[in-house]
């Protein structure tokens, strides 16, 4: 008469049980394996890197003892003191997002508009920029917003196209019409008549002679209106083919430096006067941005009186000074509590100019790094490691980047929002819009030396850029990454929980009220990091620029049409360069300028996803 | 299809002389810099005037050094400044240079580690292209093996021949001489768009193009050198300049010539003619652009002249041009440019 033994017991003593155990044990042993191989893998990668790049076993005891005391020992300790106070936390994060964004930002505009020129650039904002500007202005006067932001966007397009268009889209468009009516023989035989500039003349005073003509003529007009046709004809051609007559000598006065405050100075302001005005009155918003201009104009004229070159400063100051200044001061008469957090940045920048300062004083022997300022600043050498520099394939890094960014952001969230919001689900239409949906997400993964090829075909020989120019390089990794900004925004927006939209339905809005006000806003954290993702993938694509047959050796771009660099291409050409110290320590310093530019970008989606995430709640 | 390439040319031309207004704002160009600075349009004086625009220098892996250090000094050097020029530098291997960029008119000089082929040079012409050659460096085609390798020292040019002739084609050392060890060869060489793989095929294996299939073939000299020094049986041929700086990664053959002694490489060798292997170095520039650019006629006369100078040798590793060399191609140059203009 044996008494029953206990449920749980007899489990436990049962073989299979602990077999069974054993077999999910296993499996989490596997799985664990996979991860640190994985990531040690990589680690060691990075160690290997690292060290012929920095060489940090050139370091003496005394350095990282001195580094340790005014580098790492307070850091460690403040974030130790912050990490139990979460205002201040918070503040440290807001301090820290300020001083280093606002660098990142100050250094990248400061060394695209250097290299381009501030003037072009700024000719361009003001005929992009003005236009909706007027019109926003107006909108207010009269009171009527209906029609504002179609507007601004329309008028900023044409402002784009009229001068865009007469450069690309017109030869494009021939091009086009020779390629794909080439056989026909009137058409094919079509030939610009009195070369190009008169073309272009004649279609831009074309279009709008031409609707005028239609008004007119559906009006009713009086015969004497007639007399506008050839008036605004000339007026339009002449503008067009004047326009760098007319609008370009005023550009060509302003000192360099006062384009540089037009471009970086003036829209920073406005980005102040906006935020102060949110939280305090207009006046106080004009106020705060009048002293950010006011403030440019000063370090301008204290580097002038010092015989300095001011365009660095004024761009330094607006970039830099305004976003910290504007966080200390929000800070300190705000949030008492979490003020003390700002020092995070400061105790870590000083940190660091203390040590490199008493490095000399007390003689320590820092590391043998390849991470110089002539590496950084200057141009590269061929013949002495020691006096090769990236800094042209850096900066042409950034601005293909930038094309990319100006390319591909626009074009895949209107592809994303569509297919998600508006593209019908059933019926042949919907059938279409599911095959686009699978083809975008297939197009995705098409390996990046076929972009490489597509970028050659589309760009050099149809429409016959020149080859290896920025523009055709930004444009084809623009291509390439498409599909994942496409793919990401699509997630992004299909994360936004279908109650929200129900609810704003509910409530009586539209289909694009609803998008405006409540999809997109919840979205943009999500599509800004995917998109910025994308684009640090992209940076470091080597192939499709090999094939567009983009320059390994040049010197920076002056524009978006001039030959380009990038820092990939380097890092592969010194990877094969016959002199030892190429291939080892300045191409691992390549790889880490490549790398922080990629975090830097990463971590400015970061930044930008938290901002979105905290001003929602 | 045809017209649309045909009026290519001029339609280009058109939008970077068009300049001023669109490309300006769009690229961002300042003024100065729009004006009549259309990639390679330099102005229109000999000299006297600042040179603008741009030169594309497209071609050869092997004088890629030579053109990029001769590129830095045309827009950094004291005496020769020429801050407002351009100079582009691609690396497609000569044969790729020449097909892709050179021949569709694309860039104004292709660099080449052999002489230009009959049907490249005719179909520069048949694109209005008449490519015009210097010989500006020599280089010594280094054979290599690995350094443990102690059965072999110098070796005929008709054995380097058997080995990678596709005929033979031995599978192992012990098959091209019985006193070799019975090992299977590794072979790496140059990819077939480098010029340093046509002039190897053609003076080694006795026709170009001609070579066996399986050997690794790669654009990058350090690839060939790391494949060499890893395996025991490894065989394979590289610039000098790549040996002369990494000495110790590989063993350089002796090479002999019909039943002369064994020739190391060396600069020397390679300038007196003794070293079998020594090979010429060119550039080809268009003579479209050489015709309307100045800054390419004057690129071409530095670049030229650069060639002479010392450092080609000591920091890159190739040998110079002989000071009469420099002065023939000087005059070539000029002859051509005012037959052009």
């Amino acid at each position: 008469m044996a008494t029953k033994p206990e449920p749980a017991e007899s489990i436990r003593r049962d073989g299979r049980f602990s077999l069974k155990e054993l077999k999910g044990k296993a499996f989490e042993g596997v799985l664990i394996a996979a991860t640190l191989v994985g990531i040690v893998a990589l680690l060691v990668l990075f160690g290997y890197m690292f060290f012929d790049a920095v060489g940090p076993q050139a370091a003496s005891a005394k350095w990282y003892l001195l580094f340790f005391g005014t580098l790492v020992a307070p850091t460690s300790a403040f974030a130790l003191y912050s990490r139990r106070r979460p205002a201040v936390r918070r503040m440290n994060a807001k301090a820290f997002a300020a001083v280093f964004g606002g660098l990142a930002f100050s250094l990248a505009a400061w060394v695209v508009f250097d290299a381009t020129g501030p003037r072009g650039p700024l000719l361009y904002v003001l005929l992009a920029g003005v236009s909706p500007l007027l019109i926003a202005g107006y909108a207010k006067y009269v009171e009527r917003s209906m029609f504002v932001g179609p507007a601004m966007v329309a008028s900023t397009l044409v402002a784009l196209l009229w001068t865009l268009g007469t450069e690309v889209f017109v030869f494009a468009l021939f091009d086009l019409i020779g390629l794909l009516f080439g056989w026909i023989p009137v058409l094919g035989s079509l030939r610009l008549p009195v070369g190009l500039p008169a073309l272009v003349t004649a279609v831009s005073a074309g279009v709008p002679t031409l609707a005028v003509l239609r008004y007119l003529v559906r009006r009713d007009a009086p015969r004497r209106a007639f007399v506008l046709v050839p008036v605004v004809a000339a007026l339009s051609g002449l503008g067009t083919a004047g326009f760098d007559f007319w609008l370009h000598p005023y550009v060509d006065v302003l000192a360099a430096w006062v384009a540089y405050v037009c471009l970086v100075g003036v829209p920073v302001a406005a980005v102040v006067a906006l935020a102060v005005r949110r939280r305090a009155t207009v006046r106080e918003g004009l106020v705060a941005g009048g002293a950010v201009v006011a403030g440019n104009l000063a370090v301008g004229g204290v580097a002038l009186a010092r015989s300095l070159d001011p365009s660095f400063w004024v761009v330094m100051f607006s970039g830099t000074v305004v976003p910290v200044a504007y966080v200390v001061g929000d800070a300190v008469i705000a949030d008492r509590e979490g003020r003390i957090g700002l020092l995070g940045p400061f105790v870590l920048i000083g940190g660091v100019l203390l040590g490199a300062l008493l490095e000399d004083v007390v003689d320590a022997t820092g590391p043998d790094t390849w991470i110089t300022p002539t590496l950084l600043l200057s141009t590269w050498n061929g013949l002495d490691p020691t006096e090769a520099g990236a800094y042209p394939e850096t900066v042409g890094s950034i601005m293909i980047v930038s094309v990319m960014a100006l390319m591909s952001f626009p074009v895949g969230v209107g592809a994303a929002i569509y297919l998600e919001e508006y593209a019908p689900s059933t019926g042949p239409a919907g059938r279409f819009a599911n095959f686009t949906e699978v083809n975008i997400a297939n197009l995705a993964g098409v390996p990046s030396v076929v972009y490489g090829l597509l970028g050659l075909a589309l760009f050099n020989n149809v429409l016959d850029f020149p080859p290896g120019i920025v523009f055709t390089a930004g444009a084809t990794l623009g291509l390439l990454i498409l599909p994942i900004v496409i793919v990401s925004a699509q997630e992004a927006i299909r994360a936004v929980p279908d109650s929200l939209r129900r609810g704003s339905y509910g409530m009586g809005a539209s289909r694009w009220q609803t998008l405006r006000n409540v999809v997109l806003p919840e979205a943009v954290p999500g599509i800004l990091t995917g998109t910025i993702l994308a684009l640090g993938r992209a940076i470091g694509e080597t192939a499709p620029l090999l094939i567009i047959s983009l320059a390994v050796s040049g010197s920076t771009p002056d524009g978006l049409f001039a030959g380009g660099v990038a820092l990939p291409l380097r890092i592969y050409a010194s990877s094969a360069n016959a002199i030892p110290a190429y291939r080892k320590g300045v191409l691992a310093a390549l790889a880490v300028v490549l790398l922080a530019l990629m975090l830097t970008m990463n971590a400015v989606a970061i930044l930008l996803r938290n901002r979105y995430q905290t001003n929602d709640t | 299809m045809a017209d649309s390439h045909s009026d290519g040319l001029s339609r280009r031309t058109a939008l970077k002389t068009l300049g001023g207004a669109g490309a300006v704002a769009v690229a961002g160009c300042t003024s100065e810099g729009g004006d009549g600075n259309g990639g390679g349009n330099g102005s229109g004086g000999n000299g006297d005037t600042e040179l603008t625009g741009s030169v594309l220098v497209s071609g050869s892996s092997t004088v890629f050094p030579v053109a990029q250090a001769i590129k830095r000094k045309f827009a950094n050097d004291q005496n020769g400044a020429h801050p407002e020029t351009d100079v582009d530098v691609t690396k497609d291997g000569s044969g790729g240079g020449f097909r892709n960029v050179f021949i569709p008119g694309d860039s104004d000089i292709n660099n080449s580690s052999r002489p230009i082929r009959d049907s490249e040079r005719q179909k520069c012409e048949d694109n209005g292209i008449t490519p015009v050659g210097f010989q500006i460096a020599q280089d010594a085609l280094t054979i290599v093996v690995n350094n443990d390798n102690d059965w072999v020292d110098s070796m005929t040019v008709e054995t380097i021949g058997e080995i990678w002739s596709p005929d033979a084609k031995p599978e192992t050392w012990a098959d091209v001489n019985s006193d070799w060890p019975d090992e299977p060869f590794e072979l790496f060489g140059a990819a077939t768009t480098s010029g340093t793989f046509d002039y190897f095929t053609k003076a080694v294996v006795g026709e170009e193009d001609k070579i066996r299939e399986d050997f690794e073939g790669t654009e990058r000299d350090d690839q060939i050198a790391s494949g060499v020094s890893s395996s025991e049986y490894g065989f394979g041929y590289l610039p000098f300049a790549y040996y002369v700086n990494n000495p110790d990664s590989v063993k350089a053959l002796s090479v002999i010539e019909g039943s002369g002694e064994g020739v190391q490489p060396s600069l020397e060798a390679a300038q007196s003619g003794e070293y079998p292997l020594a090979r010429p170095l060119f550039f080809y520039a268009n003579d479209n652009k050489l015709a309307e650019s100045a800054t390419v006629q004057e690129f071409c006369r530095f670049y030229i002249e650069e060639a002479g100078k010392d450092y080609i040798a000591s920091d890159i590793g190739y040998v110079p041009s002989s000071d009469s060399r420099v002065q023939d191609n000087l005059d070539k140059l000029d002859t051509k440019i005012s037959e052009l203009s």
